[in-house]
């Protein structure tokens, strides 16, 4: 290879690593310092109920059997792995999942308030995504208010005997979105439009995160559905260990 | 640095760090006061000084590279951009006062007034001030030296167990990711868009069902050393020096006098 040549590959490699990163598209984090103290707070005593039911419901999963603990640590651990592994693309940028849809559809919306909050809390201090102060606006939109509606429209599409798949398609496309809608309104409560107020400023967040959030609600909602295929054609045994055995025929 | 964890380079570079040897209580301590400074003050002047001090200390005392810092920081950048743009643009009827440039799409005039776009960058500027603030304790503090920390602070035992437990995991998960990823590949499982998506779903799939078999095995394991319902971690004493206090109060001396609109 020439030096022109190495050069030249040394570039790209740059250029495209900078795209890469100007362009990560994950959960829509709301990063450290964006919100001002009060609202920080505000959120955080807002998701303490959710919190506090959900650990008194993984203690009580602990008291009837004690191994539960490595099984829920490696739900949380699995949680964190699929939202930091890059999903295939067409354009060559990098997006996440965020697994709200496929958490709760697996280990239930009680329990994945604790797993999200500790995962969030890893994506805060691992990867710098989110953050330490807008900790309790992030585990509402996406450790509760998500899972707990991927949850209801997963019961409900089950209620009204909805194919299968695509109830799950639904539940996961549905929770995304819903996690991006109320992180908009988050934020456009902290920063309100100066002419429209707070709902012009919702739609102002809402329509420039749309072109990365939209796609990503789709593509999130395909793989769920690819996910649970595949664990029910080779999984029965292990769905069914984590509770999940309610939902399979 | 092993490329299957590439993903957690923050956490690589707290066991390597200069300042590993700090207090970290005082470490913790020290990031939270910089990151209440830079939220309480709101003003520019202070998050550019919390950005260069934190940048100097982790790259100087730290001795993390400043291309790697600077890779750091550029990781909120799309969220601040885009972030910017919402707070920065004004849909209305009328022009409002104080417009520095429209643009028409009909009956809607699209402005960016000098009150948006102040707001924005000052935003900008405090979420990167408020980003290199945590950066000093992330990238000096490995977990389990954060995980005491959270422990002395009376944070349920439960949670500090699931969450030495879900640390651990995570890197045995990635291993087996990476493995399962240079397997499909070597199986064109990457050929295109299609069979992409189809490899991702029963990749993470079988990725979950290797997760819960392993729990298993982690569970006996445990029991093997005596596990009796709780998680004792050893944990190494850091002193408090003079040396790192002196660090701590220069900060304050400058936000302080930063803040007093110097």
């Amino acid at each position: 290879m020439s030096k022109k040549h190495m050069k030249l590959t040394a570039a790209l490699a740059g250029f495209s690593l900078a795209f890469c990163v100007s362009t990560t598209v994950s959960a829509m984090h709301i990063m450290e310092g964006y919100l001002p103290p009060q609202y920080c707070i505000a959120w955080g005593v807002l998701c303490l109920p959710f919190l506090v039911t959900g650990f008194l419901s993984i203690r009580k999963k602990l008291e009837e059997n004690r191994r539960n603990i490595t099984l829920l640590a490696m739900a949380g651990a699995f949680i964190f792995v699929i939202s930091s592994l890059k999903i295939p693309s067409v354009t060559g940028s990098c997006s996440h999942m965020t697994g709200t849809g496929l958490g709760a559809i697996l280990f239930g919306p009680s329990a994945v308030s604790i797993l999200g909050i500790i995962v969030l809390i890893f994506q805060a201090i691992l990867l710098a995504h989110g953050g330490l102060t807008t900790l309790g606006a992030n585990t509402f939109s996406m450790a509760i208010a998500g899972p707990l509606l991927s949850y209801g429209v997963y019961r409900l599409c089950k209620k009204l005997s909805v194919n299968r798949w695509v109830s799950v398609f639904l539940a996961a496309f549905i929770g995304d979105l819903f996690t991006y809608c109320v992180t908009s309104v988050q934020l456009a409560l902290a920063y309100p439009s100066e002419a429209g107020g707070v709902w012009a400023s919702v739609g102002k967040f809402l329509g420039v995160f749309a072109p990365t959030q939209l796609p990503l609600a789709v593509l999130e909602g395909i793989l769920t559905v690819l996910i649970m295929m595949a664990l029910e054609a080779y999984a029965k045994p292990e769905l069914k260990m984590i509770g999940f055995h309610r939902e399979v025929k | 640095m092993q490329r299957e964890h590439r993903h957690v380079s923050i956490d690589s570079y707290a066991y390597l760090s200069g300042m590993r040897d700090w207090n970290s209580s005082y470490k913790v301590l020290f990031s939270a006061a910089a990151l209440i400074a830079v939220l309480a003050a709101d003003r520019p002047a202070v998050s550019l000084g919390t950005v260069f001090y934190m940048l100097l200390l982790t790259v100087g005392k730290g001795g993390v590279r400043l291309r790697d810092y600077i890779r750091l920081l550029g990781i909120p950048a799309t969220f601040i951009l885009l972030g910017g743009l919402a707070v920065a643009l004004e849909f209305s009827g009328e022009v409002p006062g104080g417009t520095l440039a429209t643009l028409r799409l009909g009956g809607v005039f699209v402005c960016v007034t000098e009150r948006g776009l102040s707001l924005a960058v000052t935003l900008g500027l405090k979420a990167l001030g408020a980003v290199s603030a945590v950066f000093m304790m992330t990238l000096s503090t490995p977990m389990g030296e954060l995980l005491a920390v959270l422990r002395r602070l009376r944070i349920p035992a439960l949670m500090i167990e699931l969450m030495h437990l879900i640390y651990r995991y995570i890197f045995l998960l990635f291993d087996i990711s990476a493995r399962q990823r240079e397997a499909a590949y070597a199986r064109l499982g990457y050929r295109d868009f299609k069979t992409s998506l189809r490899t991702f779903g029963s990749t993470l799939a079988n990725l979950l069902l290797l997760s819960m078999k392993r729990s298993e095995l982690y569970y006996d394991a445990l029991e093997a050393r005596g596990y009796d319902g709780g998680c004792r971690f050893w944990e190494e004493r850091k002193r408090l020096t003079v040396g790192q206090l002196w660090y701590g109060a220069l900060y304050v001396t400058m936000a302080a006098l930063l803040m007093g609109g110097l």
